[in-house]
C-alpha cells in the first residue's frame, strides 16, 4: 500500500512537472476541443515544383532561388484557439531546414515566419505560442518553406524530393504534452554558428529541460524524504541518487542531440576524400569567389595587399580565409586606419556581394557613400568585382 | 592518414608523456592516467612551442624541422625529471583498494561506456567536417593556415602598420594580436599531413578532450577518490555539453584554457595536500602556459599564481597579505586615473566608473540587469552544463565542514569564487554585459573554470578514510598536509 501511494504520488508529481514544462495549463481539457486537419494535397506549391501524390503533396524540386514554399488558405482561424501545430513529412532530407510561414488578417502584406524542428519521417508537434510571438490574431494563410540549412549545408547537394503528408492545428490539451515535450527536448536542431557559445537542443522556444529536471528532481527528493521515513537517515545518498538520475536523463537527451547532428555531417561528408569535402563548403559561392579572385591578383608572397569588402561580414571574413595565404584584410579597417594615399600602388580590392560598394564606370571609381577609391577594374561579374587601386600621380 | 602524420602524433605525445613518467616515479593511484592525460596535452603544447622556435623558416616541413629538437628535449627532460625525483627519494604512497558496492561499480562502467560512445561520435564528427565555427577560421586558424601555405613565418601586425609597408612580409587581420600557440600546433600537424587538411589539423582538440579526462581521473585518484567515484566524476566532466561542442566544432582556444587551468589547479592541490614539489612545478608550468593560449589566460594565470602564493604562506600571513594586496588595488582604483601595473596585460587604468584594460578595451562601470539574467540562464536554464551549477551550491553547503576543515579545498574554493566573481563583475558591471546578454562569450569564459569546479565538487565528495598519504615531509607548506 505504501509503495502504491509512493508510486501514485511520483506519477502525479511528474505529470505536473512535465505538463507545466510542456506549457499546458492545468485547466486544459484532456483532448482538444477544436481541431483543423489538412492533407498535403490541400497545399499549393508557390515556389519549387510540387505534385499531388494521393492525399500528400510531393515536392520534387526547389526553385532557382534555392528553396521551396507550399501554402494553403485558411478561413480566418483564431490563432489563440489553435496554438498546437502538428506536421508530418516523409523522406524530408536532413540537409534542409523547415520554416513555418503564415499570414495574419491584420497584416495581409506581411509574411510571418518561425523556424520549426526538423520533421524527420514522423509527426512533430510544436506549441506556436512559444515558437513565434507573431502567432496571434486571425490566420489567413499557412504554409511551409524549405531551405538548405544555413551556413552548414552546401546548397548544391541540399535538396532531395520529399512529401508533405498532413498538417493539424488544435487547441491546447493535455494529450499534446508528450509529443510537445518529445519535439521540444529531443527535436533535431542543426549546428549553427551560435553552437560554440550556447548549447541549443530541441525546438526553439521550448521549455528548459535542465530547469524542469532540476525542479522535478528537487520535488522528487522532497517527496521521497517525506513519504519514506526510513530513508531520512540517508538523505545525502538519496539526493545524489536523484541528482544522478536527472543528470543521466539530460545526458541521454544530449547524446541523442549530438548523434542526430552527426548524422547530418555523415550524410554530407562521409565516404569522400578531403579534396571533395573541401569543395563541399556550406558557402560554396564564396569559395568560388576566392578561386576567381586568385586569377586576377598576384601570387602569395608577392607583397601585394588585398582588401576585401562585402555587405555581409560573414562573407567578407570567409572570403579572406579562403584567399589565404594571399595577404588579405578587411577594406573597412584599412580605410579607417590608413589614409588612401599611403596605400601601396598595386593594392587589390575585392568587392563581394555588396550593394553598398559599387563601381562607377564614368569616373572609374569604387564608391560607398562618401568613400571614393580610384580603381582599375580587373574583373566584374555577378556578385564579384576585383580591382586594382589607381594612385594619383605624385 | 599518412605514416608521417601518425609519426607526428607519436612524437608529440611521447614528448609530453615521457617527461611526465620521469616526474611520477612514485606509484600513486591513477599514475598512468595522470601521466597520459598531462602528457598528451603538455606534449602537444610543447610541440607547438618547439615548432614556433625551430620551424619558422620552413613551415611546410615544420614537423621535420622541429621533431629532432622535440625528441632531444623530451629525452633530456625525462632524464632530468627522473633523476630529480629519484634524488627526492620519496616513498610511494598507496591507496586502499575500492570497496564499493555492485551498483556504483555498474554505474561507473555504464558511465565509461557512455564516454566512449560520445568520444567516438566526437572523433567522427571532427574527422569529417571542414573547420566550422566562426572564430576558428576567422581568428585562430588564420595565422597557421597562412604560415603553412606560405611556407614560412610572417609577422601579423595592426592594419595601420601593415598597409603602408608594402615590401615587408607582414600580414594583418581582425585577430592579428591573438596568441599563436594553438596555431603553431596546427602548423605541425598540417606539415605532417602534407596539406592543409582541416580535420587532421583540428584532431588535437579530440586528443585534448581525452587528455583532459585522463588527467583529471588520474589526479582525482591521486587525491584520494576511489576508482568508482573518479570514473563517475570523469563521466560528469566528459558529459558536459559545451565541452563536447568545443571538440566536435574544433578550432577555439577555450577548451585548451579550461584544460590547462584545471590541470594547474589539480597539480597545485596535490602539492598542497601531499607536498610533492614536482606537482608544484607542474602547477606553475600550467599557470605560465595560460597567457600563451588566450588573452583571458593571463587573468586565470594571475589568480592561480596568487592562490599558489597564498597557499605557500603560513596561514597567519595569508589574510594579512591578501588584505594588503586588496587595499593596494582599492587605493589605486579610488584615486582615479591612477595606474595599476598588471604584469603582461599592461597598464590597467581606472577612473570614475571606467576601467581600461588593454586586452579588453575601455569598460564603463554600471549595473546591467539583462546580463545578470543572461548569466543565470546560461548556468541554470540552457543545456550547456546539465545540472552542474544546480548541484554546486547544495554540495558545497552539504560538505561545508569538510571545506572549512581542509586548507587546500578552502583555498581552491576561494580561487574559484574569485574567478566567478571576476566573470560576474565583467559581465554584470561593465560594457562586456552584451556578451552575456547575447550569450556569445559568457559560457566560453565560464567553461575555463568548469573542470576546476568539478574537481572541487569531486574532492568534497571523496571518502575521508581514503584520503591520500602525504609523500614528502621535508619541505613545503609549514603545516600538516590535509586529510579532508
Amino acid at each position: 500500500m505504501r509503495n502504491l501511494r509512493l508510486a501514485f504520488a511520483l506519477i502525479l508529481l511528474w505529470l505536473l512537472v512535465l505538463g507545466t514544462a510542456a506549457g499546458i495549463p492545468w485547466s486544459a481539457a484532456w483532448s482538444p476541443r477544436a481541431m483543423v486537419a489538412l492533407n498535403g494535397q490541400d497545399f499549393r506549391p508557390l515556389v519549387g515544383v510540387g505534385v499531388e501524390d494521393g492525399t500528400s503533396l510531393g515536392i520534387g524540386a526547389v526553385a532557382t532561388e534555392g528553396y521551396a514554399l507550399q501554402t494553403t488558405s485558411l478561413e480566418r482561424l483564431r490563432a489563440a484557439d489553435m496554438p498546437i501545430l502538428r506536421y508530418h513529412f516523409e523522406d524530408f532530407p536532413r540537409t534542409l531546414e523547415l520554416v513555418l510561414v503564415f499570414r495574419r488578417a491584420d497584416a495581409p502584406g506581411d509574411v510571418q515566419t518561425a523556424a520549426m524542428p526538423w520533421p524527420g519521417d514522423g509527426s512533430v508537434v510544436v506549441d506556436l505560442r512559444a515558437a513565434s510571438k507573431a502567432w496571434r490574431g486571425e490566420i489567413t494563410e499557412l504554409g511551409f518553406a524549405e531551405y538548405p540549412t544555413t551556413q552548414l549545408v552546401p546548397p548544391s547537394i541540399a535538396f532531395r524530393p520529399f512529401r508533405l503528408v498532413d498538417v493539424g492545428l488544435q487547441s491546447v490539451a493535455w494529450n499534446a504534452a508528450p509529443p510537445l515535450l518529445l519535439s521540444g527536448w529531443f527535436g533535431y536542431r542543426p549546428w549553427s554558428q551560435a553552437s560554440i557559445n550556447v548549447v541549443a537542443q530541441g525546438a526553439e522556444g521550448s521549455a528548459s529541460m535542465p530547469l524542469a529536471l532540476a525542479l522535478g528532481g528537487a520535488l522528487t527528493f522532497g517527496l521521497l524524504a517525506w513519504l519514506r521515513r526510513e530513508w531520512r537517515a540517508r538523505l545525502p545518498r538519496l539526493a545524489l541518487l536523484v541528482a544522478m538520475s536527472m543528470w543521466v536523463a539530460l545526458d541521454v537527451c544530449g547524446l541523442d542531440d549530438l548523434w542526430t547532428k552527426h548524422k547530418l555531417t555523415t550524410s554530407i561528408y562521409s565516404g569522400k576524400s578531403w579534396q571533395e569535402r573541401a569543395r563541399l563548403q556550406p558557402d560554396e559561392d564564396v569559395a568560388g569567389f576566392a578561386q576567381l579572385t586568385r586569377q586576377y591578383v598576384a601570387a602569395a608572397g608577392s607583397g601585394q595587399r588585398v582588401l576585401v569588402a562585402s555587405d555581409s561580414v560573414f562573407k567578407m571574413l570567409r572570403l579572406i580565409y579562403f584567399l589565404l595565404p594571399l595577404n588579405a584584410a578587411p577594406l573597412d579597417s584599412a580605410l579607417s586606419d590608413v589614409p588612401v594615399p599611403s596605400w601601396p600602388a598595386d593594392t587589390a580590392i575585392v568587392i563581394c556581394a555588396s550593394k553598398i560598394w559599387y563601381y562607377d564606370d564614368a569616373t572609374s571609381t569604387l564608391r560607398a557613400g562618401a568613400k571614393i577609391l580610384p580603381v582599375t577594374p580587373l574583373f566584374i561579374g555577378g556578385e564579384l568585382g576585383v580591382y586594382r587601386l589607381r594612385q594619383a600621380a605624385p | 592518414m599518412t605514416t608521417a602524420y601518425l609519426l607526428a602524433w607519436f612524437v608529440a605525445i611521447a614528448a609530453g608523456t615521457l617527461p611526465m613518467f620521469g616526474l611520477s616515479v612514485s606509484m600513486h593511484a591513477g599514475r598512468t592516467a595522470t601521466v597520459c592525460g598531462y602528457g598528451i596535452v603538455l606534449g602537444m603544447l610543447l610541440t607547438a612551442a618547439v615548432t614556433a622556435l625551430t620551424a619558422r623558416a620552413d613551415t611546410a616541413q615544420a614537423w621535420v624541422q622541429a621533431a629532432p629538437w622535440l625528441v632531444a628535449f623530451a629525452v633530456t627532460a625525462t632524464a632530468a625529471a627522473y633523476w630529480m625525483q629519484r634524488r627526492a627519494g620519496r616513498a610511494a604512497p598507496s591507496l586502499d583498494g575500492d570497496d564499493v558496492g555492485y551498483w556504483p561499480r555498474l554505474a561507473a562502467i555504464v558511465a565509461l561506456a557512455s564516454l566512449i560512445w560520445r568520444g567516438s561520435i566526437l572523433a567522427s564528427e571532427l574527422l569529417l567536417r571542414p573547420t566550422f565555427p566562426w572564430d576558428a577560421w576567422d581568428a585562430w586558424a588564420v595565422k597557421s593556415k597562412t604560415w603553412y601555405l606560405l611556407g614560412h613565418y610572417a609577422a601579423f601586425v595592426p592594419p595601420a602598420e601593415w598597409l603602408p609597408r608594402a615590401g615587408a612580409d607582414l600580414y594583418s587581420g581582425p585577430a592579428w594580436a591573438y596568441p599563436s600557440t594553438v596555431g603553431w600546433l596546427q602548423v605541425w600537424f598540417a606539415s605532417a599531413a602534407g596539406d592543409w587538411i582541416e580535420p587532421l589539423v583540428n584532431l588535437p582538440w579530440f586528443a585534448l578532450w581525452v587528455g583532459l579526462l585522463l588527467g583529471h581521473y588520474g589526479q582525482w585518484r591521486a587525491l584520494g577518490l576511489d576508482r568508482t567515484r573518479a570514473l563517475i566524476f570523469v563521466y560528469l566532466l566528459g558529459s558536459l555539453p559545451l565541452l563536447a561542442v568545443h571538440v566536435a566544432l574544433a578550432g577555439y582556444a577555450d577548451l585548451w584554457v579550461a584544460t590547462i587551468f584545471g590541470f594547474g589547479v589539480l597539480a597545485w592541490l596535490r602539492w598542497q595536500e601531499q607536498g610533492d614539489r614536482a606537482q608544484l612545478a607542474l602547477a606553475l608550468i600550467c599557470a605560465a602556459i595560460l597567457p600563451s593560449l588566450k588573452f583571458e589566460g593571463m587573468i586565470w594565470c594571475l589568480t592561480l599564481v596568487a592562490t599558489i602564493g597564498l597557499g605557500a604562506l603560513p596561514p597567519r600571513w595569508r589574510w594579512r597579505s591578501a588584505l594588503i594586496a586588496a587595499a593596494g588595488l582599492l587605493i589605486a582604483a579610488v584615486i582615479g586615473q591612477s595606474h595599476a601595473l598588471f604584469a603582461a596585460i599592461g597598464w590597467v587604468r581606472s577612473g570614475t566608473r571606467i576601467v581600461d584594460v588593454p586586452v579588453i578595451g575601455s569598460l564603463s562601470l554600471s549595473w546591467h540587469t539583462p546580463a545578470a539574467v543572461g548569466i543565470a540562464r546560461s548556468l541554470f536554464v540552457q543545456s550547456n552544463w546539465h545540472l552542474l551549477w544546480w548541484l554546486a551550491g547544495p554540495i558545497v553547503a552539504w560538505r561545508w565542514r569538510s571545506l572549512r576543515a581542509s586548507d587546500s579545498l578552502g583555498l581552491c574554493a576561494l580561487l574559484l569564487l574569485g574567478c566567478l566573481g571576476l566573470l560576474v563583475f565583467l559581465f554584470v558591471f561593465t560594457d562586456a554585459a552584451g556578451w552575456a546578454e547575447s550569450y556569445t562569450a559568457v559560457n566560453r569564459l565560464v567553461m575555463h573554470i568548469t573542470p576546476a569546479v568539478v574537481t572541487l565538487l569531486a574532492l568534497l565528495l571523496r571518502e575521508p578514510r581514503v584520503a591520500p598519504i602525504p609523500i614528502r615531509t621535508d619541505a613545503g607548506p609549514d603545516r600538516p598536509p590535509d586529510r579532508a
